[in-house]
Protein backbone atom coordinates (compact mmCIF):
# COMPACT_ATOMS: atom_id res chain seq x y z
CA UNK A 1 0.00 0.00 0.00
CA UNK A 2 1.30 3.43 -0.79
CA UNK A 3 0.82 6.37 1.50
CA UNK A 4 2.30 8.98 -0.82
CA UNK A 5 -0.97 10.40 -2.09
CA UNK A 6 -3.06 10.38 1.05
CA UNK A 7 -3.46 13.55 3.12
CA UNK A 8 -1.71 13.16 6.47
CA UNK A 9 -3.09 13.90 9.88
CA UNK A 10 -1.35 16.79 11.65
CA UNK A 11 -0.83 16.68 15.40
CA UNK A 12 -0.12 19.97 17.19
CA UNK A 13 2.72 19.81 19.72
CA UNK A 14 1.95 21.76 22.85
CA UNK A 15 4.41 23.49 25.18
CA UNK A 16 3.94 20.83 27.82
CA UNK A 17 5.41 18.25 25.45
CA UNK A 18 8.41 20.50 24.78
CA UNK A 19 8.90 21.04 28.49
CA UNK A 20 8.89 17.27 29.21
CA UNK A 21 11.21 16.63 26.26
CA UNK A 22 13.57 19.37 27.44
CA UNK A 23 13.77 17.83 30.93
CA UNK A 24 14.64 14.46 29.44
CA UNK A 25 17.21 15.93 27.06
CA UNK A 26 18.83 18.13 29.72
CA UNK A 27 20.13 15.14 31.72
CA UNK A 28 21.74 13.33 28.78
CA UNK A 29 25.51 13.23 28.38
CA UNK A 30 25.80 14.91 24.97
CA UNK A 31 23.82 17.31 22.80
CA UNK A 32 23.47 14.57 20.20
CA UNK A 33 21.90 12.15 22.70
CA UNK A 34 19.80 14.97 24.09
CA UNK A 35 18.45 15.71 20.63
CA UNK A 36 17.62 12.07 20.02
CA UNK A 37 15.77 11.87 23.34
CA UNK A 38 13.98 15.19 22.69
CA UNK A 39 12.68 14.19 19.26
CA UNK A 40 11.72 10.69 20.42
CA UNK A 41 9.71 12.26 23.26
CA UNK A 42 7.90 14.65 20.89
CA UNK A 43 7.07 11.79 18.50
CA UNK A 44 5.69 9.69 21.34
CA UNK A 45 3.74 12.63 22.76
CA UNK A 46 2.17 13.31 19.36
CA UNK A 47 0.95 9.72 19.00
CA UNK A 48 -0.34 9.92 22.59
CA UNK A 49 -2.33 13.06 21.64
CA UNK A 50 -3.67 11.38 18.50
CA UNK A 51 -4.79 8.27 20.41
CA UNK A 52 -6.48 10.56 22.93
CA UNK A 53 -8.57 12.01 20.09
CA UNK A 54 -9.58 8.41 19.33
CA UNK A 55 -10.28 7.83 23.04
CA UNK A 56 -7.61 5.15 23.24
CA UNK A 57 -5.86 5.26 26.59
CA UNK A 58 -2.07 5.45 26.76
CA UNK A 59 0.40 5.64 29.64
CA UNK A 60 3.31 8.03 29.14
CA UNK A 61 4.58 7.50 32.68
CA UNK A 62 5.13 3.79 32.11
CA UNK A 63 6.79 4.35 28.75
CA UNK A 64 10.59 3.97 28.68
CA UNK A 65 10.79 6.99 26.35
CA UNK A 66 9.63 9.21 29.24
CA UNK A 67 12.00 7.73 31.81
CA UNK A 68 15.27 9.64 32.04
CA UNK A 69 17.36 6.60 33.02
CA UNK A 70 15.91 4.37 30.32
CA UNK A 71 16.42 7.03 27.66
CA UNK A 72 20.05 7.36 28.75
CA UNK A 73 20.41 3.61 28.27
CA UNK A 74 18.66 3.03 24.96
CA UNK A 75 17.29 4.72 21.86
CA UNK A 76 13.63 4.12 22.63
CA UNK A 77 10.46 5.89 21.51
CA UNK A 78 7.84 3.61 22.98
CA UNK A 79 4.29 4.44 24.02
CA UNK A 80 2.51 2.05 26.36
CA UNK A 81 -1.10 1.20 25.57
CA UNK A 82 -2.23 -0.41 28.84
CA UNK A 83 -3.19 -4.07 28.50
CA UNK A 84 -2.29 -4.12 24.82
CA UNK A 85 1.44 -3.50 24.46
CA UNK A 86 4.00 -0.92 23.36
CA UNK A 87 3.92 1.10 20.19
CA UNK A 88 7.19 2.48 18.82
CA UNK A 89 6.86 6.08 17.53
CA UNK A 90 9.92 6.90 15.41
CA UNK A 91 10.74 10.47 14.33
CA UNK A 92 11.38 10.99 10.61
CA UNK A 93 13.36 14.18 9.94
CA UNK A 94 13.10 16.30 6.76
CA UNK A 95 14.80 14.50 3.88
CA UNK A 96 14.81 11.09 5.55
CA UNK A 97 13.11 8.31 3.60
CA UNK A 98 13.63 5.42 5.99
CA UNK A 99 12.87 4.71 9.61
CA UNK A 100 15.86 3.25 11.38
CA UNK A 101 14.97 0.62 13.95
CA UNK A 102 17.60 0.33 16.68
CA UNK A 103 18.13 -3.22 17.95
CA UNK A 104 16.54 -2.45 21.28
CA UNK A 105 13.12 -1.63 19.81
CA UNK A 106 12.60 -4.65 17.55
CA UNK A 107 11.27 -7.01 20.18
CA UNK A 108 8.16 -6.49 22.23
CA UNK A 109 6.52 -3.84 20.06
CA UNK A 110 3.05 -4.19 18.58
CA UNK A 111 4.06 -1.93 15.71
CA UNK A 112 5.84 1.17 14.48
CA UNK A 113 4.47 4.64 13.72
CA UNK A 114 6.45 7.02 11.49
CA UNK A 115 6.21 10.64 12.69
CA UNK A 116 7.23 13.33 10.19
CA UNK A 117 9.01 16.39 11.54
CA UNK A 118 9.62 19.68 9.76
CA UNK A 119 11.82 22.54 10.91
CA UNK A 120 9.00 24.09 12.94
CA UNK A 121 8.39 21.94 15.97
CA UNK A 122 4.86 23.17 16.72
CA UNK A 123 3.29 20.23 14.88
CA UNK A 124 4.12 16.88 13.27
CA UNK A 125 2.39 14.64 10.78
CA UNK A 126 1.55 10.97 11.21
CA UNK A 127 3.15 9.27 8.21
CA UNK A 128 1.91 5.75 8.63
CA UNK A 129 2.18 2.46 10.43
CA UNK A 130 3.97 -0.86 10.18
CA UNK A 131 2.73 -3.76 12.31
CA UNK A 132 5.11 -5.85 14.46
CA UNK A 133 7.93 -7.72 12.81
CA UNK A 134 9.29 -11.20 13.10
CA UNK A 135 11.88 -10.81 15.83
CA UNK A 136 13.96 -13.76 14.61
CA UNK A 137 14.82 -11.98 11.38
CA UNK A 138 14.05 -8.31 11.90
CA UNK A 139 14.77 -5.63 9.31
CA UNK A 140 16.98 -2.79 10.54
CA UNK A 141 14.90 -0.15 8.83
CA UNK A 142 11.53 0.42 7.20
CA UNK A 143 11.15 2.58 4.09
CA UNK A 144 8.67 5.39 4.64
CA UNK A 145 7.15 4.51 1.25
CA UNK A 146 6.33 1.03 2.57
CA UNK A 147 4.34 2.22 5.58
CA UNK A 148 0.63 1.49 5.61
CA UNK A 149 -1.86 4.32 6.16
CA UNK A 150 -2.33 5.21 9.81
CA UNK A 151 -5.78 3.50 9.76
CA UNK A 152 -3.82 0.25 9.95
CA UNK A 153 -2.81 1.25 13.48
CA UNK A 154 -6.48 1.43 14.44
CA UNK A 155 -7.00 -2.03 12.96
CA UNK A 156 -4.01 -3.43 14.87
CA UNK A 157 -5.04 -2.01 18.25
CA UNK A 158 -8.64 -3.12 17.78
CA UNK A 159 -7.59 -6.65 16.82
CA UNK A 160 -5.40 -7.02 19.87
CA UNK A 161 -8.18 -5.70 22.12
CA UNK A 162 -10.63 -8.20 20.61
CA UNK A 163 -8.21 -11.08 21.09
CA UNK A 164 -7.50 -10.14 24.71
CA UNK A 165 -11.24 -9.83 25.34
CA UNK A 166 -11.70 -13.31 23.86
CA UNK A 167 -8.99 -14.76 26.11
CA UNK A 168 -10.97 -13.51 29.10
CA UNK A 169 -14.18 -15.35 28.10
CA UNK A 170 -15.43 -18.77 29.25
CA UNK A 171 -14.85 -20.30 25.84
CA UNK A 172 -13.12 -23.67 26.48
CA UNK A 173 -10.19 -22.68 24.24
CA UNK A 174 -9.73 -19.43 26.16
CA UNK A 175 -9.90 -21.24 29.50
CA UNK A 176 -7.30 -23.77 28.40
CA UNK A 177 -4.95 -21.11 27.03
CA UNK A 178 -5.22 -19.17 30.28
CA UNK A 179 -4.22 -22.23 32.26
CA UNK A 180 -1.20 -22.80 30.01
CA UNK A 181 0.31 -19.35 30.01
CA UNK A 182 1.33 -16.97 32.70
CA UNK A 183 -1.10 -14.10 33.09
CA UNK A 184 1.36 -11.29 32.48
CA UNK A 185 2.25 -12.59 29.05
CA UNK A 186 -1.34 -12.57 27.72
CA UNK A 187 -0.93 -9.40 25.70
CA UNK A 188 2.38 -10.70 24.38
CA UNK A 189 0.80 -14.03 23.30
CA UNK A 190 -2.00 -12.16 21.57
CA UNK A 191 0.44 -9.87 19.74
CA UNK A 192 2.40 -12.88 18.47
CA UNK A 193 -0.71 -14.75 17.39
CA UNK A 194 -1.83 -11.67 15.50
CA UNK A 195 1.54 -11.54 13.74
CA UNK A 196 1.30 -15.22 12.76
CA UNK A 197 -2.27 -14.64 11.50
CA UNK A 198 -1.09 -11.67 9.45
CA UNK A 199 2.21 -12.97 8.08
CA UNK A 200 1.96 -16.78 7.83
CA UNK A 201 0.05 -19.00 5.41
CA UNK A 202 -2.82 -20.89 7.02
CA UNK A 203 -1.02 -24.26 6.74
CA UNK A 204 1.87 -22.83 8.81
CA UNK A 205 -0.35 -21.68 11.69
CA UNK A 206 -0.34 -24.93 13.64
CA UNK A 207 3.42 -25.23 13.81
CA UNK A 208 4.26 -21.53 14.22
CA UNK A 209 1.64 -20.87 16.88
CA UNK A 210 2.34 -24.18 18.65
CA UNK A 211 6.03 -23.38 18.89
CA UNK A 212 5.23 -19.90 20.17
CA UNK A 213 2.87 -21.24 22.82
CA UNK A 214 5.42 -23.87 23.86
CA UNK A 215 7.90 -21.06 24.49
CA UNK A 216 5.44 -19.22 26.73
CA UNK A 217 3.86 -22.16 28.53
CA UNK A 218 4.21 -22.02 32.28
CA UNK A 219 6.13 -25.23 31.60
CA UNK A 220 8.99 -27.11 33.09
CA UNK A 221 6.66 -29.93 34.08
CA UNK A 222 7.14 -31.94 30.91
CA UNK A 223 9.63 -34.78 30.97
CA UNK A 224 11.61 -35.64 27.87
CA UNK A 225 9.43 -38.71 27.25
CA UNK A 226 6.22 -36.74 27.41
CA UNK A 227 7.61 -33.78 25.44
CA UNK A 228 6.39 -34.99 22.08
CA UNK A 229 2.82 -35.54 23.16
CA UNK A 230 2.92 -32.26 25.08
CA UNK A 231 4.03 -30.50 21.90
CA UNK A 232 1.14 -32.05 20.02
CA UNK A 233 -1.28 -30.92 22.72
CA UNK A 234 0.07 -27.39 22.58
CA UNK A 235 -0.12 -27.37 18.79
CA UNK A 236 -3.75 -28.48 19.02
CA UNK A 237 -4.46 -25.70 21.47
CA UNK A 238 -2.56 -23.10 19.46
CA UNK A 239 -4.38 -24.06 16.31
CA UNK A 240 -7.75 -23.91 18.07
CA UNK A 241 -6.97 -20.45 19.45
CA UNK A 242 -5.75 -19.10 16.15
CA UNK A 243 -8.88 -20.40 14.41
CA UNK A 244 -11.07 -18.69 17.01
CA UNK A 245 -9.19 -15.41 16.64
CA UNK A 246 -9.22 -15.64 12.84
CA UNK A 247 -12.99 -16.01 13.05
CA UNK A 248 -13.31 -12.89 15.21
CA UNK A 249 -10.99 -10.85 13.01
CA UNK A 250 -12.53 -11.99 9.73
CA UNK A 251 -16.04 -11.20 10.94
CA UNK A 252 -14.98 -7.73 11.95
CA UNK A 253 -13.14 -6.92 8.74
CA UNK B 1 -25.30 18.96 -0.64
CA UNK B 2 -21.81 18.97 -2.10
CA UNK B 3 -19.24 16.19 -1.82
CA UNK B 4 -17.61 17.57 1.30
CA UNK B 5 -20.92 17.98 3.12
CA UNK B 6 -21.93 14.48 2.07
CA UNK B 7 -18.67 13.02 3.42
CA UNK B 8 -18.92 14.95 6.69
CA UNK B 9 -22.54 13.92 7.26
CA UNK B 10 -21.75 10.26 6.58
CA UNK B 11 -18.77 10.29 8.96
CA UNK B 12 -20.72 12.04 11.71
CA UNK B 13 -23.53 9.50 11.32
CA UNK B 14 -21.03 6.64 11.51
CA UNK B 15 -19.56 8.07 14.72
CA UNK B 16 -23.03 8.52 16.23
CA UNK B 17 -24.15 4.99 15.48
CA UNK B 18 -21.14 3.08 16.80
CA UNK B 19 -19.60 2.70 20.26
CA UNK B 20 -16.41 4.67 20.84
CA UNK B 21 -14.20 1.60 21.23
CA UNK B 22 -15.30 0.02 17.94
CA UNK B 23 -13.28 -0.26 14.77
CA UNK B 24 -15.98 1.64 12.85
CA UNK B 25 -16.12 4.54 15.31
CA UNK B 26 -12.33 4.88 15.39
CA UNK B 27 -11.92 4.75 11.65
CA UNK B 28 -14.73 7.26 11.11
CA UNK B 29 -13.31 9.57 13.79
CA UNK B 30 -9.88 9.39 12.19
CA UNK B 31 -11.33 10.35 8.81
CA UNK B 32 -13.49 13.05 10.33
CA UNK B 33 -10.48 14.65 12.05
CA UNK B 34 -8.59 14.50 8.78
CA UNK B 35 -11.48 16.31 7.03
CA UNK B 36 -11.74 18.85 9.84
CA UNK B 37 -8.04 19.69 9.56
CA UNK B 38 -8.52 20.55 5.88
CA UNK B 39 -11.58 22.76 6.47
CA UNK B 40 -11.06 26.41 5.58
CA UNK B 41 -11.86 28.94 8.30
CA UNK B 42 -10.60 27.17 11.42
CA UNK B 43 -9.42 29.86 13.82
CA UNK B 44 -5.64 30.17 13.91
CA UNK B 45 -3.39 32.20 16.15
CA UNK B 46 0.27 33.05 16.29
CA UNK B 47 0.77 32.05 19.91
CA UNK B 48 3.30 29.58 21.18
CA UNK B 49 0.77 27.45 22.94
CA UNK B 50 -1.88 27.58 20.22
CA UNK B 51 -1.12 23.86 19.64
CA UNK B 52 -2.47 23.12 23.15
CA UNK B 53 -5.71 25.01 22.40
CA UNK B 54 -6.11 23.12 19.12
CA UNK B 55 -5.31 19.79 20.73
CA UNK B 56 -7.88 20.27 23.50
CA UNK B 57 -10.45 21.36 20.95
CA UNK B 58 -9.98 18.23 18.85
CA UNK B 59 -10.32 16.10 22.01
CA UNK B 60 -13.57 17.93 22.68
CA UNK B 61 -14.77 17.31 19.11
CA UNK B 62 -14.15 13.60 19.61
CA UNK B 63 -16.25 13.57 22.80
CA UNK B 64 -19.04 15.88 21.72
CA UNK B 65 -19.54 15.41 17.99
CA UNK B 66 -22.81 13.53 18.57
CA UNK B 67 -24.28 16.83 19.82
CA UNK B 68 -23.42 18.75 16.67
CA UNK B 69 -26.47 19.98 14.68
CA UNK B 70 -25.73 21.13 11.15
CA UNK B 71 -27.37 24.43 10.12
CA UNK B 72 -27.68 26.23 6.81
CA UNK B 73 -25.92 27.14 4.62
CA UNK B 74 -23.83 23.98 4.85
CA UNK B 75 -22.60 21.18 7.09
CA UNK B 76 -19.00 22.23 6.63
CA UNK B 77 -19.60 25.92 7.46
CA UNK B 78 -21.66 25.15 10.53
CA UNK B 79 -19.09 22.55 11.67
CA UNK B 80 -16.32 25.15 11.42
CA UNK B 81 -18.41 27.61 13.42
CA UNK B 82 -19.20 24.97 16.01
CA UNK B 83 -15.52 24.06 16.42
CA UNK B 84 -14.36 27.70 16.41
CA UNK B 85 -16.80 28.38 19.26
CA UNK B 86 -14.79 26.07 21.51
CA UNK B 87 -11.41 26.90 20.03
CA UNK B 88 -12.03 30.56 20.91
CA UNK B 89 -12.49 29.61 24.59
CA UNK B 90 -9.35 27.49 24.61
CA UNK B 91 -7.42 30.36 23.06
CA UNK B 92 -8.75 32.74 25.70
CA UNK B 93 -7.50 30.32 28.35
CA UNK B 94 -3.98 30.84 27.02
CA UNK B 95 -4.11 34.45 28.17
CA UNK B 96 -5.82 34.02 31.51
CA UNK B 97 -3.86 33.02 34.59
CA UNK B 98 -4.87 29.48 35.44
CA UNK B 99 -3.80 27.80 38.67
CA UNK B 100 -4.22 24.36 37.15
CA UNK B 101 -2.07 25.06 34.14
CA UNK B 102 1.11 23.00 34.25
CA UNK B 103 3.21 26.03 33.39
CA UNK B 104 2.06 29.57 33.96
CA UNK B 105 3.18 31.33 30.85
CA UNK B 106 2.24 34.82 31.92
CA UNK B 107 3.41 34.81 35.51
CA UNK B 108 6.87 36.17 36.33
CA UNK B 109 9.32 33.29 36.64
CA UNK B 110 10.82 34.41 39.91
CA UNK B 111 10.46 37.45 42.11
CA UNK B 112 13.85 38.82 41.19
CA UNK B 113 13.28 38.19 37.51
CA UNK B 114 11.14 41.31 37.41
CA UNK B 115 8.57 41.29 34.68
CA UNK B 116 10.14 38.56 32.59
CA UNK B 117 7.59 35.87 31.90
CA UNK B 118 8.16 32.41 30.56
CA UNK B 119 6.37 33.39 27.39
CA UNK B 120 9.08 35.92 26.57
CA UNK B 121 11.89 33.56 27.40
CA UNK B 122 10.60 30.64 25.40
CA UNK B 123 12.83 29.88 22.48
CA UNK B 124 11.36 29.37 19.05
CA UNK B 125 10.94 25.67 18.71
CA UNK B 126 12.69 24.72 15.50
CA UNK B 127 14.68 21.70 14.47
CA UNK B 128 17.60 23.91 13.49
CA UNK B 129 17.54 25.64 16.88
CA UNK B 130 17.32 22.43 18.87
CA UNK B 131 21.06 21.83 19.37
CA UNK B 132 21.54 25.24 20.95
CA UNK B 133 18.50 24.90 23.15
CA UNK B 134 19.53 21.46 24.41
CA UNK B 135 23.10 22.59 24.97
CA UNK B 136 21.99 25.39 27.25
CA UNK B 137 19.46 23.15 29.01
CA UNK B 138 22.27 20.67 29.69
CA UNK B 139 24.57 23.42 30.99
CA UNK B 140 21.90 24.49 33.46
CA UNK B 141 21.43 20.94 34.69
CA UNK B 142 23.63 19.73 37.49
CA UNK B 143 21.97 16.31 37.74
CA UNK B 144 23.14 14.94 34.40
CA UNK B 145 22.31 11.31 34.76
CA UNK B 146 23.79 10.56 31.34
CA UNK B 147 27.22 11.92 32.30
CA UNK B 148 27.24 10.27 35.69
CA UNK B 149 26.21 6.98 34.17
CA UNK B 150 28.94 7.12 31.54
CA UNK B 151 31.55 7.90 34.17
CA UNK B 152 30.26 5.03 36.28
CA UNK B 153 30.49 2.61 33.35
CA UNK B 154 34.09 3.71 32.65
CA UNK B 155 35.18 3.36 36.27
CA UNK B 156 32.84 0.65 37.56
CA UNK B 157 34.04 1.49 41.09
CA UNK B 158 32.52 -1.56 42.79
CA UNK B 159 33.19 -3.98 39.96
CA UNK B 160 29.43 -4.64 39.67
CA UNK B 161 29.51 -4.52 35.88
CA UNK B 162 32.91 -6.17 35.33
CA UNK B 163 32.02 -9.13 37.50
CA UNK B 164 28.72 -9.90 35.83
CA UNK B 165 29.14 -12.33 32.93
CA UNK B 166 27.64 -15.55 31.61
CA UNK B 167 29.36 -18.67 32.98
CA UNK B 168 32.87 -19.18 31.54
CA UNK B 169 32.75 -16.01 29.44
CA UNK B 170 34.33 -13.34 31.67
CA UNK B 171 35.16 -11.12 28.72
CA UNK B 172 31.45 -10.91 27.89
CA UNK B 173 30.84 -8.82 31.01
CA UNK B 174 28.43 -5.96 31.57
CA UNK B 175 31.14 -3.30 31.66
CA UNK B 176 32.49 -4.36 28.26
CA UNK B 177 28.99 -4.61 26.79
CA UNK B 178 27.91 -1.26 28.27
CA UNK B 179 30.97 0.45 26.81
CA UNK B 180 30.19 -0.91 23.37
CA UNK B 181 26.45 -0.31 23.60
CA UNK B 182 26.19 2.95 25.52
CA UNK B 183 29.49 4.77 25.18
CA UNK B 184 29.79 4.17 21.46
CA UNK B 185 27.66 6.04 18.98
CA UNK B 186 26.28 4.34 16.99
CA UNK B 187 26.38 1.36 19.33
CA UNK B 188 27.91 -1.96 18.24
CA UNK B 189 25.40 -4.59 17.24
CA UNK B 190 24.84 -7.57 19.52
CA UNK B 191 25.44 -9.88 16.56
CA UNK B 192 28.89 -8.33 15.93
CA UNK B 193 29.79 -8.33 19.62
CA UNK B 194 28.85 -12.02 19.87
CA UNK B 195 31.13 -12.81 16.93
CA UNK B 196 33.98 -10.75 18.38
CA UNK B 197 33.75 -12.47 21.76
CA UNK B 198 33.04 -15.87 20.27
CA UNK B 199 29.90 -16.18 22.37
CA UNK B 200 26.47 -17.34 21.21
CA UNK B 201 24.22 -14.43 20.27
CA UNK B 202 21.39 -15.66 22.50
CA UNK B 203 23.76 -16.02 25.46
CA UNK B 204 25.01 -12.47 25.03
CA UNK B 205 21.57 -11.04 24.37
CA UNK B 206 19.93 -12.67 27.34
CA UNK B 207 22.82 -11.72 29.64
CA UNK B 208 22.37 -8.10 28.52
CA UNK B 209 18.60 -8.16 28.99
CA UNK B 210 18.50 -10.10 32.25
CA UNK B 211 21.61 -8.86 34.03
CA UNK B 212 23.22 -5.76 32.50
CA UNK B 213 20.11 -3.69 31.83
CA UNK B 214 18.59 -4.19 35.28
CA UNK B 215 21.99 -3.42 36.89
CA UNK B 216 22.35 -0.25 34.87
CA UNK B 217 18.85 0.84 35.78
CA UNK B 218 19.59 0.21 39.44
CA UNK B 219 22.82 2.19 39.14
CA UNK B 220 20.96 5.02 37.42
CA UNK B 221 18.46 5.03 40.27
CA UNK B 222 21.17 5.28 42.91
CA UNK B 223 22.86 8.03 40.92
CA UNK B 224 19.72 9.99 41.56
CA UNK B 225 17.54 10.15 38.52
CA UNK B 226 13.98 11.23 39.12
CA UNK B 227 11.31 8.70 38.24
CA UNK B 228 8.69 11.30 37.53
CA UNK B 229 9.06 14.29 35.30
CA UNK B 230 7.86 17.58 36.61
CA UNK B 231 5.95 19.52 33.99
Amino acid sequence: MNIAELPLLTVPIELKAHELARQLAAVQSTVQKGKRVYLNALAVYAVHSYLKWLQIETDLNSSDSFNSAKTALANVADLVIPGIGSLECRPVLPGETTIILPEEVIESRIGYVGVQFSDRLDSVQLLGFAPSLDSSNPPQQIAVAELMPIDALIEQITRLEEAIAFLETDDPVAVQVRSQIETQSQSNIVAQFERIYRTCEEYEWRYAAGEMLAGSAAGGEFTRESADSADTDLEDLAEALLEKLAEIWRDAA
Amino acid sequence: MDDLDGRLSALIAEVRHNPANSRKWRTAMHKLLLEIQQLPGLKKLDHQNYPAALNLTLEWVSREIAKFEPRPPSVSKSLVNWINGTLRWRIQDLYSPNQDAPISLDAPIAVNAGETTRLELLPDFTLSGLDGMIESAQKETTQRIGLKLELYIEQDPEGKLRNSYPRSNPECNCQFLSKRRLLKDPPDKFQDLAKELNVRYTTLNSHWNRKCEPSLQEIARTLGYKQELKP
